[in-house]
């Protein structure tokens, strides 16, 4: 084996500087090598320095070259054009610096320079595969991430869509969601609903605006939330100033009464706001129901109706749901609904009721009583319906058509015989105020069924007679104008000023029935001689209604009193028994 | 976008990204083949682009090195791109071990990316943000956790503007962001401009308009004043191969002039 000198300028540093900067600019352009120049030059100095040791080994071994190779692309000196102008340039400068020729070492250089390409490509080949590799992951990571990130929206989607944006609370749909899989999976016995209104809100709300407003409700929700989470039982924002709370099988009703108290306790403390304190209450109603059989629709009209009940009550009050009270007012319901279609099919209907003159016991008039004749539950009285008329404003239609009714009657009583009875017909406040109408509704009516004026007596209850509204006074005095009679209703259980009555064009006063039933015979505290007296000083006749005994009658006989009405002296009947009494009164006459 | 708000952009990798393209430009393999298919067109018109790319790459690497010796640790990315090589991480804590760097991009393959390459490491995170909302990207938990908007912030918004229109208001966006930063903070921004482009302008946009992040041009005059009232370093706003460059520089790839890139540094008074 021949032994080469060791190369010239082996160690002389310039040397290699000026190769390695040849080298640089050489492969300039061809790929990014993240370094200063400066970094740039001294590697490639590096690999110059190890690559002229490699051509000069003794002896000959050119493989550690294939690992500069690797290294050379490890570096990012890394594009199949590096490779090519590397070739180009160390073909050409590693001779001389080792101090050969080509020629000379040109087998050399070449074997040098074929185990560096393969170190070279080797390691291109390893860096692409790498990176294909971190870009599949990279993908598959971005594609998980894409899709969780999708997922997380979705879910805040879905989220906003069952939670209230205000208080972040869940929503309504929310709830009845909840509500339903309760009653569906069926685990728990009992389920309470906790219906809770801030019953404070609006009048915030009207008073400082909506931005306080929703500031109250907002702390008030915090509030709830903290003790629903305390207490573990789902809450939810039902509406406006609604909230609702579940509770899982309730420890019976001390347990939601407690419940009840603890929540108005915490939300009845005045939110302080800015510069305001403002005052909070709150209502609640409670259902607890068993989950069997459970309707989620009727479990919440339950609570939403007993919230009712609860805010009539008063502030800061809850209310327990009351299966019969809750029956009552649904009828309540249906029938006013029932109402109007009732007045248009003509379903109400008269009766009448004698009105005796105690010192002849003749029937001198009859008291006009509206009976319903329900298509579904028959006959009905008055105390079931008159206050739904009064409530929806029918009782206007509804008084009009028995105003004529009676009128009619009273016409055929007063061709049947000489001394007819009037007829006595209720008016109803609204009636009254709306006093023109009632006005032209009477004068019309007398004219038209030709009824004179004194067959007719208007009863208008005490409450009715406002004596400070210039406008009721004015009606009345124009229908006692029209000749008509007035009766004061109901006597004595209201809380007239009496002092109004003297300027009452009013005939009679109707003494309240409490008066005759409370009277026993032994009884010294009655007051019916004074009420008896009163009506006496005001130049008007004295009704007792209720009068069911003989000793009741006989008793008012002998106080003076004129008239009387009740069961003792006859029931309210159809018009026809009283034609009959009257026809055998005037045969008896003759 | 006629996206829905809650759908997040997709990965479609039939269509190339900016992101990619770059990447590939950069001599990477972090590319798809419509990547590369678009690259080859794009090569065809304008062959500068890959050394117009590494000239881009080497102003960042030269400007992070100034800021972490400047004392800067605390770096936020936008448009970071594909983690090909010489990353902001890499070169500020070369300088200092602390720096920490938000790394923000569109691309979804590109945070990918960016997490898988910065696994494990404190200090360095990778998010999905879009520079058109910035309040987003400033208020995102994790820049908020990473970075303290007390302390100066080096913003980094290199080569990203040329994928904003003005439609979509990068003078606003860019006051946004500066006015987030405390004084001492820079600014470092590259754009790629039209004038020194000597290739057909018209072709590279409207290849460029096929990607997901569309080309805005703009000129060298336009790029100034996105710094605002930053007080731009030595030299100034320059080619981007004149921003300091390394010495020596002879060994560069492309002449300042052909680089059609802008770049500068400037600094929050
Ligand atoms: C040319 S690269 C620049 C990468 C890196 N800043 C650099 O200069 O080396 C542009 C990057 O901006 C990203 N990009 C484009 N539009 C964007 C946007 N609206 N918001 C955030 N990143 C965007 C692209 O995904 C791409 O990674």
């Amino acid at each position: 084996m021949i032994v080469e000198p060791p190369p010239r300028g082996f160690t002389d540093g310039t040397h290699i500087t000026r190769v390695a900067r040849a080298w640089a600019r050489a492969v300039a352009g061809a790929s990014y090598v993240p370094m200063a120049h400066v970094d740039i030059e001294l590697r490639l100095a590096g690999f110059t320095t190890r690559l002229l040791r490699v051509l000069t080994s003794q002896p000959f071994d050119p493989s550690p070259a294939t690992q500069i190779g690797v290294e050379l692309v490890e570096a990012h000196f890394a594009s199949p054009e590096t490779l090519g102008h590397t070739i180009n340039v160390l073909a050409d400068r590693l001779p001389p610096l080792a101090g050969t020729s080509l020629d000379s070492s040109g087998r050399r250089v070449m074997r040098l320079l074929s185990a560096l390409s393969v170190g070279y490509t080797r390691g291109l080949r390893e860096r692409t595969l790498d990176e294909q590799e971190s870009i599949r992951q990279a993908t598959v990571l971005a594609q998980l991430q894409t899709e969780h990130a999708l997922r997380e929206s979705q879910e805040a989607f879905r989220h906003a869509a069952v939670h209230d944006q205000l208080t972040g609370l869940p929503n309504r749909i929310f709830f009845e969601k909840q509500l339903a899989d309760l009653i569906e999976a069926g685990g728990a016995h009992n389920v309470a609903i906790c219906f809770i209104g801030i019953t404070s809100l609006q009048a915030i709300t009207d008073r400082f605006g909506h931005i306080l407003g929703d500031k109250a409700l907002t702390v008030t929700a915090d509030r709830l939330r903290t003790l629903a989470r305390s207490l573990g039982h789902p809450l939810a924002r039902f509406a406006g100033d609604q909230f609702v709370m579940l509770i899982e099988d309730p420890a019976g009703t001390p347990h939601l009464a407690g419940v009840a108290d603890q929540i108005i306790a915490t939300l009845s403390t005045p939110v302080h706001t800015d510069r305001h304190l403002l005052p909070m209450s709150a209502s609640i109603g409670l259902v607890d129901r068993p989950v069997a059989g459970m309707d989620a629709n009727d479990v919440m009209r339950a609570a939403a109706m007993t919230l009712q009940w609860a805010k009539a009550d008063g502030t800061n009050r809850w209310q327990l749901f009351d299966p019969a009270r809750s029956d009552r007012e649904i009828a309540k319901h249906a029938l006013a609904a029932d109402l109007a279609g009732g007045i248009d099919r003509d379903e109400f209907f008269l009766e009448y009721q004698p009105l005796v003159r105690l010192e002849d016991r003749a029937v001198i008039g009859v008291e006009a009583l509206v009976r319903w004749h329900h298509p579904r539950h028959g006959r009905l009285n008055p105390g079931r319906f008159i206050d739904l008329a009064e409530e929806s404003g029918q009782i206007v239609r509804l008084g009009g058509r028995l105003l004529d009714k009676a009128c009619r009657q009273a016409r055929e009583w007063a061709k049947l015989t000489d001394s007819p009875p009037y007829v006595s017909v209720n008016v109803a406040v609204q009636q009254l105020r709306d006093g023109a109408g009632l006005l032209r509704t009477v004068d019309n009516l007398l004219q038209e069924v030709g009824l004179a004026p004194e067959l007719l007596q208007l009863e208008i209850t005490e409450s009715a007679s406002i004596p400070d509204d210039p406008q009721l006074r004015r009606t009345l005095d124009d229908i006692a104008g029209l000749g008509v009679r007035l009766a004061l209703d109901d006597f004595g259980s209201g809380y007239s000023n009496l002092g109004y009555l003297q300027n009452l064009p009013v005939n009679q006063l109707k003494i309240d029935m409490q008066f005759v039933r409370d009277w026993k015979p032994s009884s010294t505290k009655s007051l019916l001689p004074s009420l008896v007296k009163l009506a006496h000083d005001l130049r008007l006749s004295a009704l007792a209604e209720g009068v069911e005994t003989s000793e009741q009658a006989e008793y008012l006989e002998s106080i003076g009193c004129d008239h009387v009405q009740g069961y003792y002296f006859g029931k309210p009947q159809a018009a026809s028994s009283i034609t009959s009494l009257l026809l055998e009164w005037s045969a008896e006459e003759i | 976008m006629d996206r829905p708000e809650w759908a997040p952009p997709g990965i479609d990798v039939e269509r190339p990204s900016a992101a990619r393209l770059y990447d590939y430009f950069l001599g990477g393999s972090h590319n798809f083949a419509a990547d590369r298919a678009m690259a080859q067109q794009l090569l065809a018109t304008a062959p500068d682009i890959p050394l117009i790319a590494q000239a881009n790459r080497a102003f960042l690497r030269r400007a992070v090195h100034m800021l972490a010796e400047s004392g800067i640790r605390q770096f936020l990315d936008i448009g970071s791109g594909i983690p090909t090589l010489g990353n902001v991480h890499e070169v500020a804590r070369d300088v200092a071990p602390d720096a920490r760097v938000v790394y923000v991009d569109l691309d979804p393959v590109a945070v990918a990316h960016s997490a898988v390459l910065i696994k494990d490491q404190e200090g360095v995170v990778a998010i999905q943000g879009d520079v058109r909302k910035p309040g987003d990207i400033l208020h995102h938990p994790t820049t908020r956790e990473l970075i303290d908007f007390n302390q100066p912030v080096a913003l980094l918004v290199v080569a990203l503007l040329q994928f904003v229109r003005d439609e979509d208001d990068p003078a606003g966006i860019m006051a946004q962001l500066r006015d987030a930063l405390p004084s001492g903070s820079y600014l470092t921004l590259s754009h790629g401009v039209v004038d020194g482009w000597r290739h057909d302008r018209e072709m590279v946009k409207n290849l460029y308009n096929r990607t997901t992040t569309p080309a805005a041009s703009r000129t060298r005059a336009e790029v100034a004043p996105f710094f605002g009232d930053f007080e731009l370093v030595d030299p100034g706003l320059v080619w981007v191969t004149q921003w300091r460059p390394d010495q020596p520089s002879n060994i560069d790839g492309i002449k300042a002039a052909k680089s059609a890139v802008v770049a500068g540094v400037g600094r929050k008074p």
